[in-house]
């Protein structure tokens, strides 16, 4: 499967829908109006035997007299009726088909039956699907949303593949809450042709794809996927959360080997061994995108944490070590800098607790010196938007006009720190991951340097630095082993 | 590879779905692992040939075709020192086998307080995948084990014993020598070419590879085939 044959699913010049309906209780309509609504730049093109105008856009009874540049078929009728449908795609030149209709495999062996037809259909004539029984697929160059849910994601730089729908469509709607835009995005449904691995392989060479994300529950040719996976990885990151973890069949094992095999299942050997991170949590699934797109890579894994408080600074160091960071103690000649900068009782250790300083220049000048230091790889900034707590008070204060006669000075830039830390990671190339002191969620602030990613816990973003470690880890044993 | 194509031939014929230890052993020779010397022998005359040919301390095992865990059926007696020791055993072995095959298997005695488990498992999705870790009679339970998918590197075979806790027991601990790890190393590579060339076979136990010095040494081995 080469990326040229997939052009015609991501940026089709034109899309006929088969089963486009009037009936609002109908996907035939639902998707259409989705179409529309995502703003699609190509031509669309509703068929329904009925024929007559819908939503603006005039209906064809047949694929027969269709412009020629539709290229692609967005399938919505009843099962049955599927494969003549894709006989007729093939006639027509039309040669990508997305096959939204349930009713295949995943119903049981009648289903299955049909399935095979299409796939024995499509393998004859030339063609290829995505699904059946898939809830679509959205591209961002193209605005094309040829999907079900009703969803305008986020436009961005991840490509996502899923095995559920519905899981797909969650991680686009908290892209939406978090800031995490999206490229592509595929629900590959029962994988009646196209598979998984075929998806990664083509977001692999995506130019437009900075990080490739995947939800798998299953493999029909673990092998394949493997090798893919493996060429996929040394371009860009490719996290995956595998769900369905204790699913592993009842091996009748008569080894220990065997034994302990069936237990884990070798998923996770298998995508150590292919560079892949693997997300081990729905929620940590996004967070590590948002990390590999907005945060450089670590050269190694020594890390110091900055603290305004005690408290949160030994969360942070317990949930650094515990994903296998390390925090290294600081040399004399850092602890003279810092001195400068903090109160005399300060603890002179990692974590660096500012232990409640108010001198508004603590933050950037400590910032400053740690991530020039040549022996700390990267480092996590807690409470970084503090600023807009102490905001908060202040307008408190003025509604009670408590303030009359107190000069406040300057009033603080809230975003000040996040700025700083942008710019000092666009210079020095160190991931500073960020941490609020004030979101519950994940979310994505906007600054002149790019994306700046805020971390809602300590723990989530420790968890982040450490795969972005791995990931730098991975690349760097692999041009090693290149060398030689 | 010829060989040991003959030996797994002949135990699919004869309907067997796993080769006896001895043969086990035979083909994890022929592929380079270090294995226990051993003889196998059906009367004292040939147990007194073997003792005098491997030397004491042994190690006597009833062995018979179709056996997995022999733990479990009484068939070992271990740290034997003298001919009347040996012959005692043997008899005693002798009259809990069953089966027109049985022998009596004559092991030197590997002295070595550390366990492995080295082994290899056919996975319906990935093919042939070798695991090591920590080995002896509570294996299983334990579970400190890691994998990787044949074929891999010297790397990644490497980086797979890091994974496990058993990989801080390999360093010169408690007076114990520092374990061989680059032959470590070809054992596991060794697997993952069993099982990449030798499609019948489905499960590979070897339990315990026992450190012995500085050299890990197979003691027992089972093979489980397709």
């Amino acid at each position: 499967m080469n990326s040229s044959s997939y052009e015609s699913f991501f940026k089709p010049q034109g899309i006929a829908l088969i089963g486009a309906s009037a009936d609002p209780y109908k996907w035939g309509f639902r998707v259409l109006v989705n179409i529309l609504a995502g703003g699609f730049t190509g031509l669309i093109c509703p068929v329904n035997p009925k024929g007559g105008t819908l939503l603006g856009l005039e209906v064809y009874p047949s694929l027969k007299g269709l412009p020629r540049e539709v290229d692609l078929a967005v399938i919505t009728i009843p099962a049955q009726q599927v494969p003549e449908a894709l006989r007729n795609c093939a006639e027509q030149g039309i040669r990508s088909v997305v096959v939204i209709s349930s009713g295949f495999s995943e119903t049981g062996p009648a289903g299955r039956t049909l399935e095979d037809e299409l796939r024995h259909l499509s393998s004859q004539k030339g063609l290829q699907f995505i699904g059946p029984n898939t809830m679509g697929i959205f591209c961002a160059e193209s605005r094309l949303h040829a999907l079900m849910p009703p969803i305008l994601p986020l436009f961005g730089g991840v490509s996502l593949v899923s095995q559920s729908g519905n899981v797909g469509v969650q991680m686009l709607a908290w892209g939406k809450e978090r800031g995490v835009g999206f490229s592509k995005f595929v629900s590959s449904g029962n994988e009646g042709d196209l598979q998984l691995e075929d998806y990664i392989e083509y977001f692999a060479d995506d130019p437009d794809t900075k990080v490739i994300l995947a939800y798998l529950e299953g493999l029909e040719n673990g092998r394949r996927f493997l090798d893919i996976a493996r060429k996929a990885t040394r371009k860009k990151p490719l996290i995956l959360f595998k769900g369905g973890k204790t699913d592993v069949g009842s091996k009748a094992a008569h080894s220990h080997s065997g034994a302990l095999a069936g237990r884990y299942g070798l998923y996770q050997a298998a995508f150590r061994q292919a560079g892949i991170i693997e997300a081990e949590t729905s929620d940590s699934l996004l967070d590590y995108a948002a990390a590999f797109l907005h945060y450089p890579l670590p050269q190694g894994k020594k890390i110091a944490v900055l603290t305004r408080g005690g408290g949160w600074g030994v969360v942070a160091a317990d949930a650094c070590r515990e994903w296998g960071l390390e925090l290294p103690a600081l040399p004399n000649p850092l602890i003279k800098k810092l001195n400068q900068y903090l109160p005399p009782y300060w603890s002179r250790g990692n974590p660096i607790d500012m232990a409640a300083t108010l001198n508004p220049e603590a933050v950037p000048q400590c910032l400053e010196v740690l991530v020039q230091e040549e022996g700390i790889d990267g480092i996590l900034a807690l409470g970084v938007d503090f600023g807009k707590r102490t905001s908060q008070m202040v307008e408190r204060l003025i509604e009670k006009d408590l303030l009359r006669g107190i000069d406040l000075g300057k009033k603080p830039d809230e975003q000040r720190d996040i700025h700083l830390i942008m710019k000092l990671m666009a210079t020095h190339r160190k991931p500073m991951v960020m941490v609020s002191g004030i979101s519950t969620a994940t979310k994505t602030v906007s600054s002149p340097h790019g994306e700046a990613v805020l971390f809602p816990t300590p723990e989530r973003a420790a968890r982040a630095m450490a795969k972005l470690w791995q990931y730098s880890h991975f690349l760097q044993k692999e041009a090693l082993h290149a060398l030689q | 590879m010829e060989e040991s194509f003959k030996i797994i031939e002949k135990a699919l014929n004869e309907g067997r779905s796993t080769l006896s230890e001895v043969e086990s052993k035979k083909i994890l020779a022929r592929y380079g692992i270090p294995v226990a010397r051993e003889r196998l022998c059906h009367d004292l005359a040939g147990l007194q040939t073997a003792s005098l040919e491997i030397g004491y301390p042994l190690v006597l095992k009833g062995v018979s075709p179709d056996l997995a865990h022999k733990t479990e059926k009484d068939l070992i007696r271990l740290d034997i020192r003298t001919e009347p020791e040996a012959a005692q055993a043997f008899n005693s072995i002798w009259d809990r086998l069953e089966g027109k095959e049985k022998a009596v298997l004559v092991q030197e005695m590997v002295q070595g307080k550390r366990e492995l488990l080295a082994g290899m498992t056919r996975d319906p999705q990935f093919g042939p995948a070798v695991l090591f870790g920590l080995g002896g009679i509570f294996a299983e339970l334990l579970e400190d084990v890691s994998f990787r998918i044949a074929p891999f590197d010297t790397r990644q075979a490497m980086e797979m014993m890091q994974e496990t806790k058993a990989w801080k027991m390999l360093d010169g601990i408690r007076g114990m020598e520092p374990v061989d790890k680059e032959l470590l190393v070809q054992i596991l590579m060794a697997l993952g070419r069993i099982g990449l060339e030798q499609e019948r076979i489905k499960e590979i136990d070897i339990n315990p590879l026992i450190i012995s010095g500085t050299r890990p040494i197979a003691v027992d081995a089972l093979f489980v085939l397709e």
